[in-house]
């Protein structure tokens, strides 16, 4: 049999973990139906009627939330000294493990936490209160598109005809580009996988100081952009608005693929880690 | 010893935590069929070597081989046919059963019978919860699991800690019982006495590497445990107590005696480079 890969090993490798982690698994999928069906209660108390889009919004970024935590409980000691001993001897290749970690974080706990929610969403409208959630959110959560729409329909936007054609231009240019919430969640998930994976103690809050510290530097890489980019522009006052725009959707473009590859990157750091971990 | 088919194989072996030095130059070999006896003081690297031959360690540099494989680089082939029993571990929130079923799925020779029948023995229900028994059950429950899988090596640090007096009794009986002759088991310990009459050979770590490894058999043809009235000049050990000496003293003539572990741990310590040249 491979030393590095075998299918089978990873069938079990993946069977063996969701023997000892469905209790947590559905605890945590637990807590974002909790939190959700309180989110409903408050829209009881308040006696207004949500609509598709809302409701698709916060349920996106209650998954988001949570869903980035998951990894901290599933994988909370595989790294530790102590605890992850059984882990370590396992009889599994790295890259089954790392697979296996993947699958049931970014591929089981999405799907299954996106469909009980929108189950539950879905049994909620059921409800004959005069506070109603009303029409699905299904295809939302399944469909940048759709999600797009419905969010985009809900903004306030400038109602000069110019900004409208503007913004409408820049939705059918970057519709095609995005990704559904749950593609989105599954990748976002791999930096926190990663990070897990990293310390060994404290790790929520030293994910949170490493986050705050890429965000301090984007920002700062961002703000000394835009102020150049400003400059340019006073600098340059007869500069076509349509090279303007067409500057805007390549970064966008670039932005978006980055947000793709980088999901990638932090699954095979996650691999070398792993491979790398001492008891 | 005869070294014909040895298992692991460990050669020239440095290891260090940062500063502290634990192997500088420890080359070793465990044979099939043998219940090695892994004695030293507290920090020598009884514990990092069996970390060390499963993988859970690498090596600064030389290597450590078991079945052939390295161990560092954790082969599935080679942790299939490995278990090791740690001292001090966090049991997971589910129940024993379970924790056998999903933790036994990789390995070939699992024997779940075998396991019910070993957590009978130990008097351990596999229903609890793992990680609401108490520490000795625990340890039992673990021992019993890591006995069932039935991996050619398997690897105990400190087994008989936490354990009251009739399961060590029932830990030598079932450990003895497993033994089997394609099997090593190493088990490192600080209570020599509770595992009297089962480890066999004997290895004695110091700081400055391997002092002695030895059989049974080679130790009692070279050194006499013996109690007399007066102390032997040459003795590398003695002890005083009401009914006389308890010594350990050169075989000169080759009179069989009981191994006594625990004497011969200090008479180790005392006399180490007599005892490197001894059993070389």
């Amino acid at each position: 049999m491979n030393a590095t890969f075998s299918i089978h090993r990873l069938g079990l490798t993946i069977y063996k973990e969701l023997q000892e982690k469905y209790m947590i698994l559905l605890s945590t999928i637990g807590i974002i139906l909790m939190t959700y069906l309180a989110n409903w209660a408050l829209n009881l108390i308040d006696g207004e009627s949500v609509a598709a889009a809302a409701r698709a919004a916060s349920a996106a970024a209650i998954l988001s939330i949570i869903g980035c935590l998951a990894p901290f409980f599933l994988y909370k000691n595989e790294n530790r000294r102590m605890e992850g001993v059984f882990y370590a001897v396992s009889p599994s290749s790295t890259l089954e493990k790392t697979i296996s970690m993947l699958v049931i974080c970014s591929v089981i706990f999405p799907l299954l936490s996106t469909v009980l929610l929108m189950s539950l969403d879905s049994l909620l409208t059921l409800m004959p209160f005069e506070a109603r959630y009303s029409g699905s959110i299904w295809g939302c959560m399944f469909s940048s598109k759709d999600y797009l729409d419905k969010i985009t329909s809900i903004m306030p936007f400038n109602t000069d005809p110019m900004s409208i054609d503007l913004v409408n231009r820049m939705f059918d240019t970057v519709n095609p580009l995005s990704i559904p919430p749950i593609v989105g969640l599954a990748l976002s998930q791999s930096a926190f996988v990663l990070l897990n994976m990293l310390f060994r103690r404290h790790k929520i809050g030293y994910t949170l100081l490493t986050l705050l510290g890429a965000w301090v530097i984007a920002a700062v890489i961002m703000v000394i952009s835009a102020v150049s980019f400003f400059d340019n522009l006073q600098n340059n006052p007869d500069i076509d608005p349509e090279h303007i725009f067409q500057w805007m959707i390549t970064l966008y473009k670039v932005f978006s693929y980055i947000y793709c590859i980088l999901p990638a990157v932090f699954w095979v750091l996650t691999y070398f880690r792993v491979r790398k971990l001492q008891y | 010893m005869d070294s014909k088919n040895p298992i692991v194989k460990i050669e020239h072996l440095k290891f260090n935590y940062k500063k502290h030095i634990v192997f500088e130059d420890l080359s070793l070999e465990l044979e099939a069929g043998r219940i090695y006896g892994l004695l030293g003081e507290n920090g020598v690297g009884k514990t990092t070597l069996l970390r060390t031959i499963c993988g859970l360690l690498r090596a600064k540099s030389g290597e450590c081989t078991v079945m052939g494989m390295r161990s560092a680089s954790r082969n599935p082939e080679m942790l299939k046919d490995i278990y090791f029993v740690p001292e001090l571990f966090v049991a997971p929130p589910i129940s024993v059963k379970r924790f056998a079923q999903s933790n036994s799925l990789l390995y070939p020779r699992w024997d779940a019978a075998q396991f019910e029948k070993l957590c009978l023995t130990f008097e351990v229900d596999p229903t609890y919860r793992f990680d609401k028994l108490s520490h000795g059950q625990q340890k039992k429950a673990l021992i019993a699991f890591a006995l069932a899988l039935n991996t050619r090596v398997l690897l105990m640090d400190e087994p008989s800690n936490g354990l009251d007096i009739p399961s060590k009794t029932t830990l030598r009986r079932v450990i003895s019982e497993c033994a089997t002759e394609d099997r090593v088991i190493a088990i490192s310990t600080h209570q020599v006495r509770d595992l009297e009459n089962l480890i066999d050979p004997i290895i004695i770590l110091d700081r400055s590497g391997m002092i002695l490894n030895a059989s049974i058999e080679q130790i009692s043809e070279k050194l006499l445990f013996t109690m007399s009235q007066e102390p032997d000049p040459e003795a590398y050990w003695s002890e005083n107590s009401l009914s006389g000496y308890y010594q350990v003293i050169p075989n000169r003539d080759g009179m069989p005696s009981r191994v006594n572990l625990e004497a011969l741990f200090n008479a180790t310590l005392r006399n180490k480079e007599t005892f490197k040249k001894l059993f070389k």
